[in-house]
């Protein structure tokens, strides 16, 4: 289903992965994730690096988990615009950092944006 | 017990062996049998007897070679040494099957035999019986224990050789020590009952099939006499005891699966 | 304590060293890669600790005793090549494991014949080398061990089938015992390692969690086999 690139922490990857779905809204608030052993068969990865992934999404405040249940999507909206804007703000560094390198200003960049906004799907 | 799963499955899996044999023998005596048709009554009950004779001697002797190869190739191999059965069972339940095949083989045999030579000398079976009720039943069971010895022993060098390569001392040992006393165990036996000269009758008569199936003499076939000289029987007694525990232990302790 | 212990672990064929001064432990619930080159010592380090080798020096407890033929009970190997005669149907050798080893889950096997599209009246000699792999598998996990030694479990079989293994493998994961699966196949079954051995020649060159040898070295276990051998 998923490849995964081995050179990068699994775990990182697929928290990410679930941050994802979670801005899409595939996965809502409120929503029940699947079992650890579940997600691992088919993620087709350890069961303890989906057990940590959860522990790590845990602590960072975005999925809560019930013992005996499972684990939930935590419902609050401020949180989940934060995951947004921290996922979002990486790639946006990076990006930058790259623009930067070719010596695009910021005006130019401005321009850029629009002009290829829609042209991208 | 473990034992008897072991048994079970030693048994289930020499379904095709056992049936081969069986009809393989049975075969042989039919051959003789229409033989005797075709060729009208020149088929005597010495020679009948001689075929026998020939017949069980050779499925005892294959029997016994394919027992100590199973203990090679089947036995010391992954699925019956992965079991949680302490390891001398395996090497044990060998050695019994080999004990219940020579029996079968030997019983086949004689049942076959009775029933052909009956055919030709009719009174074959009752003196058959006579001898039978005579003591010779004992002397045959010695026999049959005779054939389990030769597995007994010949297992040794086959234990031998799956020593772990770094017990180079002990399997030297083993392998000398068995062939000293392959060569020497008669002359052996011999010293002792003359040291020792004690016997007891236990009127075992002798299977000298002239007594039986009288006529003419052409196949001279006479089973050696058997010595019931005390010391040399437990001298004979105890190495097979001696033996049998010896691999036991050697099949427990070390035994590698390579 | 861990299920597994083994410390200053020797193994000589005659004068040839297997094995040399091997010391690792292994937990309940972790499934651990040992990789290394053909002839490195993987199958002699799995087979001492199953018992069909004895050690030359050092010791293996497993479960916190020694190593004897009660530990089978509790050991499950899986070699590399198929273990069961070829008078056996999968029936036959399902009721063999049913009466020899307490605790063997039948259902569990079931569904795995199933799941491998196998059926229990097939003889182990009609089938291919990749489905009686499937088979000795499903028996391997299917019974109740605290030690799981997978031996070669991919080699020889074709992608499509590999996969289903693995699944098979990760469907079936327990978290109260150990795997330890030995490959040289290391891409297919990094990611359901928890930890990864090298050998080589005998010795362990590496012993370390997969997510911490992505973190530290920023590369893949099997880029990292590549440069190490």
């Amino acid at each position: 289903m998923v490849d995964f690139d081995e050179r990068i922490p699994i775990y990182l990857q697929i928290m990410d992965l679930i941050k994802k779905k979670i801005i899409k809204g595939d996965l809502k608030g409120g929503d029940k994730l699947p079992s650890v052993r579940e997600l691992a068969v088919k993620l087709k990865v350890n069961p303890n690096t989906v057990q940590r992934v959860y522990q790590e999404l845990e602590r960072e405040g975005i999925i809560v988990i019930v013992r005996g249940t499972g684990a939930f999507v935590v419902s609050d909206e401020k949180k989940l615009k934060e995951i947004k804007e921290s996922l979002a703000g990486e790639r946006i560094k990076n990006f930058i950092k790259e623009m930067k390198e070719i010596n695009l200003s910021k005006e130019d960049l401005d321009l850029l944006l629009s002009k290829y906004w829609e042209e991208v799907n | 017990m473990g034992m008897i799963n072991l048994l079970k499955y030693g048994i289930l899996g020499k379904k095709k062996y056992y049936l081969t044999l069986f009809l393989s023998t049975i075969g042989v005596y039919f051959i003789l049998f229409m033989g005797h048709y075709y060729f009208k009554n020149n088929i005597s009950p010495e020679f009948a007897f001689a075929i026998s004779f020939l017949v069980m001697l050779v499925s005892l002797i294959l029997n016994i070679i394919f027992n100590i190869m199973s203990l090679n190739t089947e036995d010391i191999r992954y699925l019956y040494y992965s079991v949680p059965i302490n390891p001398k069972y395996i090497y044990l339940r060998r050695m019994l099957m080999g004990l219940f095949e020579t029996i079968f083989i030997f019983l086949l045999n004689m049942l076959f035999m009775t029933m052909i030579i009956q055919f030709l000398n009719p009174i074959f079976k009752d003196q058959l019986i006579n001898y039978l009720q005579r003591g010779g039943i004992f002397t045959l069971l010695i026999y049959n224990l005779a054939m389990e010895w030769i597995i007994i022993i010949c297992s040794t060098f086959v234990i031998a050789s799956n020593l772990p390569s770094e017990k180079d001392i002990l399997r030297y040992l083993l392998n000398v020590m068995t062939i000293l006393y392959l060569l020497f165990n008669d002359a052996l036996r011999s010293m002792l009952s003359r040291i020792f000269p004690y016997n007891i009758s236990l009127h075992m008569p002798q299977f000298n099939y002239e007594s039986i199936i009288t006529g003419s003499l052409r196949y001279n076939i006479n089973l050696p006499k058997f010595n019931v000289n005390i010391a040399s029987t437990i001298f004979y007694i105890l190495t097979f005891i001696f033996f049998l525990v010896l691999n036991s232990y050697l099949f427990e302790k070390y035994i590698e699966i390579k | 304590m861990g299920v597994l212990e083994i410390k200053g672990l020797y193994k000589y064929y005659g004068k040839k060293c297997a094995l040399k001064n091997v010391n690792l432990t292994g937990d309940f619930g972790e499934i651990v890669g040992l990789f290394g080159p053909n002839g490195s010592g993987k199958t002699t380090l799995l087979k001492l600790i199953v018992g069909f080798l004895r050690p030359s020096s050092g010791s293996i407890r497993v479960d916190g005793k020694d190593i004897d033929h009660n530990t089978r009970a509790i050991v499950s190997f899986l070699p590399d090549n198929n273990l069961l005669p070829l008078w056996m149907t999968i029936k036959d050798a399902f009721n063999f494991y049913k009466d020899f080893f307490p605790g063997f889950e039948e259902k569990r096997f079931k569904d795995l014949i199933d799941y491998f599209n196998l059926s229990m009246n097939r003889k182990v000699k009609e089938l291919s080398k990749g489905e009686q792999e499937k088979v000795c598998l499903s028996l391997a996990i299917s019974r109740k061990a605290k030690i799981y030694l997978l031996d070669e479990p991919l080699g020889g079989i074709d992608p499509a089938s590999r996969e289903r293994i693995l699944t098979g493998i990760l469907k079936n994961y327990r978290e109260d015992s150990l795997m330890i699966i030995s490959t040289h196949l290391i891409s297919d079954v990094e990611s359901i390692a928890d930890r990864v051995i090298f050998i080589s020649q005998g010795e362990i060159l590496l012993n370390e969690k997969t997510e911490k040898i992505r973190e530290e070295k920023k590369m893949s276990v099997d880029e990292l086999f590549r440069k190490t051998f």
